[in-house]
Parts: C-alpha cells; structure tokens; sequence
C-alpha cells in the first residue's frame, strides 16, 4: 500500500468510518512505515489535545444571567406601552406624506398638465400672455362643472408675440424720424383682443350661431376646431377676426349665446410704434428718390453700381416697413376673438329637478366614477412628469441610507 | 411547569417563563459561545446575543426540537457570524492579541487546571484562531463539543459531505501548525 492510499484510510479512522479490514490494512502499513505512523500518532495526539479544550472553559460571568434578563425585560416592556415607536411613528409619516404629494401634486398639476399634453401651441400662448398691453379679467359666475381650457389664446398670442418683435425692432429705429400723418383720428391704433369661455347644453346649436354671427358682423373665421374631451363632451376652439367698430356688437351678441365662464379682453395701444414705422418709411422713400436723381448725375459705372445697390437696399426696406405698417392696420381694423365653447357637464344637468332622485343618483354615482378614473389617470400623469424629478432624489436617499447604515454598523463595531 | 407549557407562555410574552427555559442552557451556550470565539470577551457578547435573539425568536420556535437544541443552534450560528464577521475586517492571531495586552482566560489559573494544560490550551487554542471559520467550527463541533457529523451539518445548514471534508481539511492544517508549535515548544524548554 502506498503512503497516498494509507492517508485515505487514516482520514477514515479518524472519522470514525473505517472497517475491520481496512483497519487491518492500516496497521500493516504503519508497521513497515515509520513516518506515516508518527503522522497516525499526531493526529491521535492532536484530538487528545483538542478533547482537553472541552473542560478548559473559564467560569461564565457572574452577572451574565442578570445582564441578558434586564435586556430581555426592557425589550418586552418598553416605557409606556401606548406609545408609538419612533419607526412605526416614521412609517406613518412617510405614508402621509406620500399620499399628500400624490393627491396634492395630482390636483395642483392636472389643469397645467392637462394643457401642456393637449395644446401644442400653448406654450407660445402663455409666453404670449406676459407681453405688452392693456388687459382686463372678468371673473364670471361661478361654474363647479366646467373646466376652463384657454387654449384659443394661441391664436391672438401668436400676433401679441409678432408685434412684440417689431417693438424690440421700433426701439432702435432712428428717433429723429418724425410722423407726418393725414389725420389725427387715424393716428390712434389700438388693437383689441377678446380671449371667451363659453359652456352651453346646446353645443351644435350654439356653434353654428356663433359662426352664423360672425358672418353677420362681416368678420371671418381665422381658424376652428373641435374635439371631445376624456368625459365624452364636446369641445371647440375658434379664432374670430371681427371689425373694429362690431367689437362691442359682437361681443355682446356672443355672450347672450351661451353663459360666458371666463371673459378676458386686451386692448393694445401701438400708436407709437406705428408712428416711428410710417417715419421711417417716409425717409426711406425720400432716400429712394434722391437716389434715383443721382442716378442720372452719376459719372462711370462704378458709382452707378453702388447706387444700384443701395437703391435696392433701401426698396427692401420700404417693402418691409410697409408690410409692418399693413400688418398693424389689419389688425387694427380688426379685432380677435379667440372662443372657447364648451359642453356643459352632466352634473349640471343632474341639478335638474325634472329628473327622480334615483336617477339623479345614478348619474352622481356615474360622475364620481368617472372623476375617480380621470383622477387616477391624471395622478399617473403627475407620476410621469414628476418621475424626472423623484429618480435622482431616490438615488440620493438610497446613497444617504446606505451610508448611515454602513457609518451606524461600523461604530457598532 | 413542563418545557412545551414554558414555552407557550414565553411565546406570549411570558418573561419568567423564558428565564425557566434559559436558565439550565445558560452555561451550555457559555461554553459553545466560548469554544468558537476562542475568547471570553466574544464569547460573552455572542452568548448575550444568543439569549436576546432566543427572547426576540422564540414566536417562530415550532417546538419541533428540545429547546436547548434550538438555542443551542442560535448559539453556534452567533458565533460563526461573529468569526466570519471578524475574518472579513482582519485576521489577527491571538498572539497578536496577547501582544496587544489581550489576557487569554487559559492562563487564569484555575483550581484543577495545571500550569502545563493551561499553556498547552492556549497555543492550540491560538492554532484554531489562525484557522479560518469555515475549518474551525466544524472541526471545534466535531473534536470538543463532540458532534455527530450529521448534526454538525444540520447546525450549520450544509452538506454532511462538506462537513467531513471541511474537518479532514481543518485536522491537516491543524497538525501541521500544532506539530510545528509543539517542537517549536519543545526546543524552547530544553
């Protein structure tokens, strides 16, 4: 047997595991092996050694029964047994403030969120809204049921905004131009601008009035359109362009149509800037004709290329005052209506006395459902505008907590 | 009171009734606590650890085993974390704690304990120490404590092979370094 096999053997004895025959075998081989039998005896010796640490252990610490009770007991009976642990207090915390963020964010954001995913144009609109002006609000009666969309102030802040470059321009204009007008009556250009929510049951009905009145007024129909919103009712947003002297016709007119929930009406005064416009362009056109007249002085062909040139200039520039100068004119001939119409909501007509009080519950059961769903898909809106925000603050909580629990486990230690 | 009547009102918050339970394994956990840390300063803080989390367990203990087995269990499982706990931030030899004004409690002297066997305890114990834990809890089971293989493996939840495997490999590392210290001891003396 060699040395190797004899060690498979040996770990066999020493666990316990080993036959009568390969005992045998064993001991044949530690007799013709001086060396694998010392190693047979150091391990007998070494779980000699090893058996001796079992009756080696000091005495057990005299308060050590006495220490591990008092813990016990300060574990079972902690000081005022109504009172709520610091975790569980924190617990209930973080849900509180939980729910407070999502039902507090969802209802804070869901009229801008509602806006922003459904307008394109809305962010021009309110950028709009911040420009020059006179601007008056009319709050209207309130109305619980309709939800106000002021989305038709695209349209007539897309021409605030136009305007509000041209001033940028105005500004570094030559001040010493001078107005030199026909009368003073049409030196004063205001622009006015009428921004209307309407909510009617009569939805079809008041529509084709409105467009039926805007004929009357001579006005046109800038732009229209029309939708249903996530309760089903209908919606429409017109942009009105009415003459300046059916303002106040037509707008009268219009609110005896339907009940007006939001009224709001700019009134722009550019009388300045059109003066420097029209200043500037009577001096580009008296440029242009003392231009022409050198034209027939000049001498050789490089002056009268240089004339050709800056007579060009100066007809581009004259093209483009002249289209600011129209551009301001139509609009002060005139105004913009820009019309919300709404249908009115259920819960209006669920007021209705003619309806049984079954019904009208049946209804209110139906409006608290669907209010529950749009509450719901609003708050997952919330979640997925906020979701940008709450990632990278997640990040850093988890960073904060890991850190403490790795700082509060080492000074265990 | 017989063990399992204790052990219903210790589940139910019974603070006397568990003291009746601990009280006659408190030295058992003493000694396994003291066995595997090699040391009375982690052997005090894991049999401190052992009571607290038999107290704070004893809801789930199905009643399946005797109660000393089970919080013999906790016991060892203690321990092992604390030895791994400890392998993990550093290995430091007993020496090295000696050195570091660490007193080993073999060289108390006690009543029945000669001189001789109390040195002897101590560098073996200093030889398991250098050990790693996964060696020398299964081979302090086996050799001191006096387990069955198939205990050992049920205590620390692996394979009655790996436990075997695990001693075999411990006894070489062991011997070989015991050997040396021995005739290292031996030259020493003369």
């Amino acid at each position: 047997m060699t040395c190797e096999a004899y060690r498979e053997l040996l770990e066999k004895e020493l666990s316990g595991e080993i036959t009568e025959s390969e005992r045998a075998d064993l001991l044949a081989h530690e007799a013709a092996c001086p060396a694998c039998r010392e190693e047979h005896a150091q391990y007998l010796q070494l779980d000699r050694d090893l058996s001796h640490l079992a009756s080696s252990v000091p005495p057990m610490p005299e308060d050590f029964h006495r220490r591990y009770m008092e813990k016990i007991s300060e574990e079972s009976h902690p000081k005022g047994k109504l009172r709520l642990s610091l975790p569980r207090i924190g617990r209930a915390l973080a849900a509180a403030a939980c729910a407070i963020f999502l039902i507090g964010g969802t209802l804070m954001t869901r009229d801008t969120l509602h806006r922003r995913l459904r307008s394109s144009d809305y962010s021009l609109a309110q950028e709009a809204a911040s420009g020059n002006g006179l601007r008056k609000t009319i709050s209207a009666p309130a109305q619980e049921t309709v939800m106000t969309f002021s989305t038709a102030d695209a349209g007539a802040g897309v021409y605030e905004m136009a305007y509000m470059a041209e001033e940028a321009e105005m500004d570094t204009a030559d001040e010493d131009d001078v107005y030199t007008g026909d009368d003073a009556e049409s030196h004063i250009k205001l622009i006015r601008n009428a921004s209307l929510t309407l909510s009617t049951t009569d939805f079809s009905q008041v529509l084709s009035s409105l467009q039926e009145l805007c004929k009357t007024c001579n006005g046109y129909i800038s732009w229209q359109s029309e939708y249903e919103n996530y309760s089903g009712l209908k919606r429409a947003n017109l942009t009105l362009r009415i003459p300046q002297e059916k303002y106040d016709d037509f707008l009268s007119r219009t609110q005896a149509l339907a009940q007006v929930v939001r009224r709001e009406e700019t009134t722009e005064d550019r009388t300045a800037s059109y003066r420097d416009t029209a200043a500037r362009l009577e001096s580009q056109k008296a440029l242009l004709e003392r231009l022409n007249a050198l034209v027939s002085e000049a001498g050789d062909l490089k002056d009268l290329l240089e004339l050709q040139s800056q007579i060009s200039d100066t007809q581009y520039r004259i093209d483009s005052l002249t289209s600011q100068l129209k551009g301001t004119d139509d609009l002060v001939q005139y105004a913009t209506f820009s019309i919300t119409l709404e249908e009115a909501t259920r819960q209006t007509e669920a007021a209705n006395p003619s309806l049984t009080l079954g019904e009208r519950l049946m209804r209110a059961l139906q409006y608290g459902l669907e209010n529950l769903g749009d509450f719901l898909s609003d708050m997952l809106l919330f979640l997925a505008a906020a979701l940008p925000f709450l990632l990278p603050l997640a990040l850093l909580v988890v960073i904060i907590v890991l850190w403490a629990r790795r700082r509060a486990s080492r000074r265990k230690d | 009171m017989d063990e399992r009547t204790l052990i219903h009102r210790a589940q139910k918050g019974d603070t006397g009734a568990f003291e009746q339970l601990a009280l006659p394994c408190e030295q058992m956990v003493w000694r396994v606590c003291y066995q595997l840390t090699g040391n009375q300063e982690d052997a005090e803080d894991c049999a401190q650890s052992t009571m607290i989390k038999a107290w704070k367990r004893i809801g789930q203990f199905s009643g399946s085993s005797a109660f000393s087995s089970w919080i013999y269990r906790i016991a060892v499982t203690t321990s092992t974390d604390l030895l791994r706990s400890r392998s993990r931030e550093n290995t430091v030899s007993l020496t090295d704690l000696t050195e570091s004004g660490f007193d080993p409690p073999s060289r108390l002297p006690g009543p029945e304990e000669s001189i001789l066997h109390a040195d002897r305890d101590r560098r073996l114990r200093e030889a398991l120490a250098r050990l790693s834990p996964e060696h020398r809890v299964p081979l302090i089971l086996f050799c001191v404590e006096d387990k069955k293989y198939a205990e050992i493996a049920s205590l620390l939840g692996i394979a009655e092979g790996t436990v075997k495997s695990r001693i075999a490999r411990a006894r070489h590392l062991l011997r070989r370094e015991w050997t040396e210290d021995t005739a290292q001891e031996g030259r020493t003396s003369i």
